[in-house]
């Protein structure tokens, strides 16, 4: 299971990043020159992927900030146990949907963390990922070795789309066991009055992961362009809290009306549709479709800025 | 590509014309789509007149369809508590979101879903196979509200709350109707059949013949509605006092089944109320589409339909219904008293009984040679509640309402 992998490791020194960076430095070099053979680039790349994401999963703060987005859910799920139940409100709403069906935990606790807690760690992760190492001056290290910038760009940004699934799959993951263990998991009730059997809802709720992943794969992009233009990487996690939180603002202020298209994040609480029957996709459907103009004008950026920075260190 | 690639090298300033040119073509599909959806699109159909249209739509022999429906509706009804409640604002974060996951707090109304439609823009998800199996739910942001009729069964659903109701309907076939009727009654209803169109063609002449002395219908452009080519059916009232500027109703050119029907205020150029598919096929929805059992922990109310003839009310107080009527065709005009005991009925007196009268407060003060009122202007109907229990409505302006109230005063 993925979401146990970060707490399985060994625990790394303090000064892993460092270690995990000359590794990473290690597989750059073992990289052949760009004659050769397709087999073996890729192989390379692969190793390139893996020891970042091991530079990612090693780091101290990143194994905290994974718990915290694990004990989101298990919070909810017990305050709604030890909660008057002559206080439960009838909204429409997952979170009134608890009492009987701890399925509803994972999804109350997605749309809670979608707003800050989910952006917040890509955040941490985007600043970490250039700006970061550019501080440390590990990036100076690795861009002496022969691996096109390009590439290690692109690999950086996969490590990220393969973190910010990690991340919503442990609230995923830790909403369903906390809700199992606190009120049973039951077929699942759709807002449109039919009744999804287990196994297909959570075949829904991998799609809903899968959603929110795809919004947190845009919000990388952006994440990662931010993380090129400084050396600071407190500056680039700060500047993208601040742009993902100030989108959920404007979102919200309904004389903004003509800008809420232009969002990312206007589509996203759309993942409400996943639970409709037969699934409702138009509104999902223009979500992806905002992702990845995102995704595709953001990397495009990161990629004209980090192709010509001046990497001091 | 080398050169591409020399060209970058020597002048890296040119990487920027990348994602600026990324920026520029999602800008420009966004807005070309959008555009491509509102554009005057009129797709060349042969010519047909207003009774073919009418005749080959009455007689489509396509009842099967599912499909997505848009309703907006500027009725120009003010913002009533109740009403408008139960579209909950779009997400925000942490506001929306979180208001998503926990819901108004303000319990809702039993189905006060379907009453959202009446203002503002929603979304509608219709499937239909046959006069007999029909679905429509109205999406909202985190809730559903859902008509599922199968047969004689008729379910309401609203996700809100967890509650549904259940109706059995009577059978409506009109054999099954014929037999409970009596020899005289029977002849009655021959005599009656016989007079009615018996092909379509005869009902569209009947129909426009009846419109006619009111109506101007003709074919309008064509059209094209979630994506198929359609004629538009032009109805045009001749009286120019009335708030109804003109209908239309667009009808698919290959199965002529309506596809979407604007209705347009003199007082606004957008329609006040349109209702249409943004997308449709004619396929019949699975069988499954109209079973309902509710789920789990719902609230299920049941609702059985009276049975046999409706019995005349008998302890009313007035001998004669007091409903006047003043006008003709589209500027008709009714004023009725309000039966005592209404809530609004004592609204002279100032005691704002139940929420009725509390929202008629809110409506602007009218007064005149009639008495005096509170007024409600829309814009495809206007209604006049008077202070001596009268009420007026009609599809005009207030001032010809005032007028009808002060004609029909004196009348009494």
């Amino acid at each position: 299971m993925p979401a146990a992998e970060p707490v399985g490791l060994p625990a790394t020194a303090i000064s892993a990043p460092d270690e995990a960076a000359s590794d990473l430095q290690g597989a750059a070099l073992a990289a052949p020159a760009p004659a050769a053979v397709a087999q073996p680039a890729v192989a390379a790349w692969l190793r390139l992927l893996r020891s970042e994401m091991r530079l990612m999963l090693s780091r101290r703060r990143n194994q905290a900030g994974l718990g915290v987005l694990a004990a989101i859910p298990i919070v909810m799920a017990i305050a709604v146990k030890i909660a008057d139940p002559s206080n439960q409100h009838q909204g429409e709403s997952f979170l009134a949907s608890i009492v009987g069906n701890g399925f509803f935990v994972a999804l109350a606790a997605l749309v809670v963390e979608i707003g800050l807690f989910l952006p917040l760690a890509i955040a941490m992760l985007s600043g970490d990922a250039v700006a970061g190492e550019a501080q440390i001056g590990t990036l100076r290290g690795l861009l002496v070795v022969p691996v096109p910038r390009t590439r290690l760009l692109a690999t950086k940004y996969v490590a990220l789309v393969l973190g910010s699934f990690l991340g919503v799959l442990v609230v995923a993951v830790a909403g369903l066991v906390a809700g199992g263990a606190l009120f049973g998991l039951h077929p699942v009730a759709t807002l449109s009055g039919t009744t999804l059997a287990l196994p297909v809802a959570l075949w829904r709720l991998l799609l809903v992961v899968l959603y929110v992943t795809a919004f947190l794969a845009a919000l990388s992009a952006l994440g990662l362009f931010v993380s090129t233009l400084t050396e600071q990487p407190l500056g680039a996690t700060v500047a993208v809290a601040l742009i993902s939180t100030t989108m959920w603002i404007l979102d919200s202020i309904p004389q903004l009306g003509w800008l809420h298209p232009w969002l990312l994040v206007d589509k996203q609480v759309a993942l409400a549709d996943m639970l409709r029957d037969p699934i409702y996709w138009p509104t999902m459907r223009l979500g992806l479709l905002t992702d990845l103009a995102y995704v595709v004008v953001f990397l495009l950026a990161a990629w004209a800025r980090f192709a010509d920075k001046d990497v001091s260190g | 590509m080398a050169r591409v690639t020399g060209l970058i090298k020597r002048h890296p300033a040119l990487r920027w014309v990348a994602p600026t040119a990324a920026v520029a073509v999602a800008a420009a599909v966004a807005v070309a789509t959008t555009a491509a959806a509102r554009a005057d699109d009129h797709p060349v159909l042969p010519a047909v007149t207003a009774e073919q249209l009418l005749t080959d739509t009455m007689s489509t022999t396509t009842q099967s369809l599912s499909g997505t429906a848009k309703v907006t509706a500027n009725l120009g009804l003010p913002q009533i508590p109740g009403i408008s409640g139960a579209v909950s604002g779009t997400g925000v974060v942490p506001g929306g979101a979180a208001s998503l996951a926990a819901g108004s707090s303000s319990a809702s109304p039993a189905l006060t879903g379907l009453t959202t439609l009446l203002t503002g823009s929603h979304t509608l998800r219709v499937w239909a196979d046959g006069p007999q199996r029909s679905r429509v739910a109205i999406i909202t942001d985190g809730g559903e509200s859902d008509v599922i009729r199968n047969g004689t069964d008729l379910w309401l659903w609203q996700s809100a709350g967890k509650q549904a109701l259940h109706a059995t309907l009577p059978a409506t076939s009109a054999a099954d109707k014929a037999k409970q009727l009596t020899p005289a009654e029977q002849q009655q209803l021959q005599k009656v059949l016989g007079q009615l169109p018996s092909t379509p063609q005869q009902a569209a002449q009947q129909l426009l013949a009846a419109a006619g002395t009111s109506t101007d219908v003709s074919v309008g452009a064509t059209t094209r509605v979630a994506g198929h080519p359609a004629y538009q059916l032009v109805a045009t009232p001749k009286d120019k006092g009335t708030l109804v500027s003109r209908i239309v109703v667009a009808i698919d050119s290959t199965t002529y089944v309506p596809l979407k029907t604007d209705v347009y205020s003199t007082q606004l150029s957008a329609p006040a109320v349109s209702v249409g598919f943004t997308d449709v096929s004619f396929t019949a929805p699975s069988a499954d589409t109209f079973t309902f059992t509710p789920p789990a922990g719902t609230t299920v109310q049941q609702w059985t339909a009276p049975t046999g003839t409706p019995e005349k009310p008998s302890g009313t107080t007035g001998t004669k219904p007091d409903v006047a009527v003043t006008g003709t065709g589209w500027a008709t005009v009714v004023v009725a008293h309000l039966p005592a005991g209404s809530p609004v009925a004592g609204l002279s007196e100032g005691t704002a009984n139940g929420k009725g009268a509390g929202a008629l407060g809110m409506l602007p003060a009218v007064s005149g040679s009639w008495g005096s009122g509170h007024a409600l202007t829309g814009t495809l109907f206007s209604a006049i509640v008077t202070t001596d229990g009268r009420v007026a409505i009609g599809a005009v302006p207030v001032e010809t309402l005032e007028s009808a109230l002060a004609h029909a005063g004196t009348g009494q």
